[in-house]
C-alpha cells in the first residue's frame, strides 16, 4: 500500500496558511482587495502583506487582464498619476510618487514604466513596489531624433524584464535602428535596422518615431506610430527584426494610434474630425496582408461633443492594451472608449498634456511607501 | 491494485474509511501528487489517500473524470467532433453545477485539491469561496468564514487609516 508522502491535512482549511493564501490569491485584482483583507484579522494581514504572497498575487492577476488603474499625465512642467477607478479602488495620486529626475516617460506595460533621461539614460520603474532599475542608452542611436521605447516583463519570469529601444540610426538617420535589453543578462543585444519611408514634405528632418504615442504590443510584436503618418514601425520580439508597415490612407495631418483590432490583430485608430475609424491588418488565406476598415465611430454622438465647436474635437491620447481601451482627449475632458463594447466614460479634465500613459497594474500593499531616489531597491532583485 | 481493464491501465485509490475506488490511471494522474507517485514507480499497489474521506474522494474522482483530456476514453465529455470553445463552455457549466455544495464540503474539496495538487479543482473551489465574500463587509466576511477579529479597536482604526481610500 502506498500513500502520498506529504504533510498531513490540518483540521480546518482556513486555519492552514497555505490554503488561506490560495484562497486570498483569488481576490479580485482591484486595488482595495488586499488592504481590505488585511483589516479582517491579524493573520489575514500577515498573509496579505507577505512579500512572497504579494509577488504571487501580482503574477496571478497579470495573466488575467489587470485593471486600468489610471494614467500618468505629463503636462508642461510636471507629471502625475491620475486615478480613474471609482471608490474604493481609487488609488490616491500620492501613492505613485515619481522617482526623482525620472525624465520623460516612453511607455508603460505589465505594471512597469520606462523613462528616458538626458537622451542617454533609461529608467525602469515599478510604481507599485517603488523598485527602480537604471541603464544606459546603447550606442548607435541618433540623439537629435526622437526615440521610442517599450518595457515588458519576460515570459521566462515575472521578475525579469526587457526593454526595446527604437530610433534613428546615428550613422544613417534615414534608417531606423532597434536594440533589446534583457535584465536577465544585464546586456543589450545587437543593433538591427531597416530603411524608413521618405520624410514628409512638411518636415526638414528624417522620418522618426512619433513622440505622442507610446509602443503598443500585439501578438509578440512592438509597434510605434511614425511621425506625420507615413506608417508604423514594427519590431518582432521573436525574430528580433524591424520593419515598416505602410498605411492605407494619408494620415499626415491626423493623430493616430496603433490599437488591437478584432481578434487581437494589429489595428490603428484615427480621428479625422469628430468621427473615428478603426482599421485592421487582415491576412487572407494566401498569406497576403492588407488594411481593412473595420468600423467608423461617431464620437460626437457617443461622447456628447459639439461638432460645431472645434475646441471639442477629440484626439487620441493613449491606448490601454490589456483593457482594449482608447483614451481620447477633448477640451471638455479625457474619455475612455472600450473598443469592443464601445462603452465610454468621461474621466477628468486636463487643459494641456504632452503624454498620457494608461497604467494597468495589480495593486499590492507590500511596497515601501515613498521608496525612490537612492534608497530604491533594484528591480531585478525583487 | 493496479489492474488492466479493456486495455486501459487502472489504479486503486483507497480512502481512510476503507472505501476503494478503481479509476483509470490517466484520471488519477490529474492529481500531480498521484502522478509523481506513479512516475516514481511508488504506486504499483493501491494508493491510500489519507484524510480524504470516501464522500469527498468520490467527488474528486468525479471532477478528474470530467476534466481528464480524452482520447475517446471514459465518461469525459470531449470528442473529436466537439470544438474546443464548446468543450470549454460545457466544462464551465459542469463546474458551476459541481461546485453547488455546502460550505463544509467546499472547504473539504479545497483541502483535497491542495493535498492532491489538482490545479483546476483548487482554482474552482478557492475562486468560488472568494466570489461569495468579495462584495461583503468585513463583518460579513468574518462571520461567513468564522474568523475572529483579534484587533484592538484602535489597531483596526490605524489599519483602516493606512489605506483609507480602500474603505470609502
Amino acid at each position: 500500500m502506498s500513500s502520498p508522502r506529504r504533510r498531513p491535512l490540518s483540521p480546518a482549511p482556513l486555519d492552514d496558511d497555505d490554503l488561506l493564501s490560495e484562497i486570498l490569491l483569488r481576490l479580485p485584482a482591484l486595488p482595495s482587495s488586499l488592504p481590505r483583507a488585511s483589516a479582517v484579522c491579524r493573520r489575514w494581514r500577515r498573509l496579505a502583506s507577505d512579500p512572497r504572497f504579494c509577488r504571487r498575487f501580482r503574477a496571478h492577476h497579470r495573466r488575467r487582464n489587470p485593471p486600468l488603474l489610471g494614467c500618468f499625465v505629463q503636462d508642461i512642467d510636471s507629471i502625475h498619476f491620475q486615478p480613474i477607478l471609482e471608490a474604493p479602488n481609487r488609488v490616491p495620486q500620492a501613492r505613485f510618487a515619481f522617482p526623482i529626475h525620472a525624465g520623460d516617460p516612453l511607455g508603460c506595460r505589465h505594471g512597469l514604466v520606462l523613462f528616458l533621461r538626458n537622451a542617454d539614460q533609461l529608467l525602469v520603474w515599478d510604481p507599485i513596489t517603488g523598485d527602480q532599475h537604471r541603464l544606459d542608452v546603447p550606442p548607435g542611436f541618433d540623439e537629435d531624433d526622437s526615440v521610442g521605447g517599450a518595457v515588458l516583463r519576460s515570459a521566462a519570469g515575472h521578475f525579469q524584464f526587457q526593454v526595446v529601444l527604437v530610433g534613428n540610426s546615428e550613422i544613417e538617420p534615414t534608417r531606423a535602428v532597434a536594440c533589446v535589453y534583457s535584465s536577465a543578462t544585464g546586456e543589450w543585444g545587437d543593433l538591427v535596422s531597416t530603411p524608413l519611408p521618405p520624410k514628409a514634405s512638411m518636415s526638414y528632418r528624417s522620418t522618426s518615431i512619433s513622440m505622442n504615442h507610446p509602443c503598443v504590443l500585439i501578438e509578440g510584436s512592438c509597434y510605434w506610430s511614425l511621425a506625420h503618418g507615413p506608417g508604423i514601425l514594427a519590431f518582432d520580439l521573436d525574430s528580433q527584426s524591424l520593419s515598416v508597415i505602410h498605411l492605407p490612407v494619408d494620415l499626415a495631418h491626423y493623430d493616430f494610434s496603433v490599437v488591437r483590432a478584432e481578434g487581437g490583430r494589429l489595428g490603428f485608430f484615427v480621428v479625422p474630425g469628430f468621427s473615428a475609424q478603426l482599421w485592421k491588418w487582415n491576412r487572407d488565406c494566401d498569406g497576403a496582408a492588407s488594411w481593412v476598415l473595420e468600423r467608423s465611430i461617431e464620437l460626437d454622438k457617443l461622447l456628447t461633443l459639439n461638432p460645431d465647436d472645434e475646441r471639442e474635437r477629440p484626439t487620441v491620447a493613449g491606448f490601454a492594451e490589456e483593457s482594449n481601451v482608447v483614451l481620447l482627449w477633448s477640451f471638455v475632458g479625457v474619455f475612455t472608449l472600450q473598443l469592443q463594447s464601445l462603452h465610454s466614460r468621461k474621466l477628468f479634465r486636463v487643459k494641456r498634456w504632452f503624454c498620457c500613459l494608461p497604467f494597468e497594474g495589480v495593486y499590492t500593499a507590500d511596497a515601501d511607501i515613498g521608496a525612490g531616489g537612492d534608497g530604491a531597491k533594484l528591480l531585478h532583485n525583487t | 491494485m493496479a489492474t488492466r481493464e479493456a486495455g486501459k491501465k487502472m489504479i486503486m485509490l483507497k480512502s481512510p474509511d476503507g472505501m476503494e475506488f478503481e479509476v483509470e490511471e490517466a484520471v488519477a494522474m490529474e492529481s500531480q501528487t498521484i502522478r509523481k507517485m506513479i512516475e516514481d514507480d511508488c504506486a504499483d499497489t493501491a494508493i491510500l489517500i489519507p484524510n480524504i474521506n470516501s464522500k469527498i474522494l468520490s467527488r474528486v474522482i468525479e471532477y478528474c473524470n470530467k476534466h481528464v483530456p480524452t482520447t475517446g476514453a471514459t465518461g469525459a465529455a470531449a470528442s473529436d467532433t466537439v470544438a474546443p470553445a464548446a468543450l470549454a463552455e460545457d466544462l464551465k457549466i459542469w463546474d458551476a453545477e459541481f461546485i453547488k455544495v455546502n460550505r463544509a464540503t467546499r472547504f473539504d474539496l479545497i483541502q483535497a485539491a491542495s493535498y492532491l495538487n489538482i490545479k483546476g479543482l483548487l482554482d474552482l473551489t478557492s475562486q468560488t469561496t472568494i466570489d461569495t465574500i468579495s462584495d461583503n463587509s468585513l463583518e460579513e466576511i468574518r462571520s461567513f468564514l468564522s474568523t475572529k477579529n483579534d484587533y484592538l479597536p484602535e489597531e483596526e482604526q490605524t489599519i483602516r487609516r493606512e489605506n483609507q481610500w480602500a474603505f470609502q
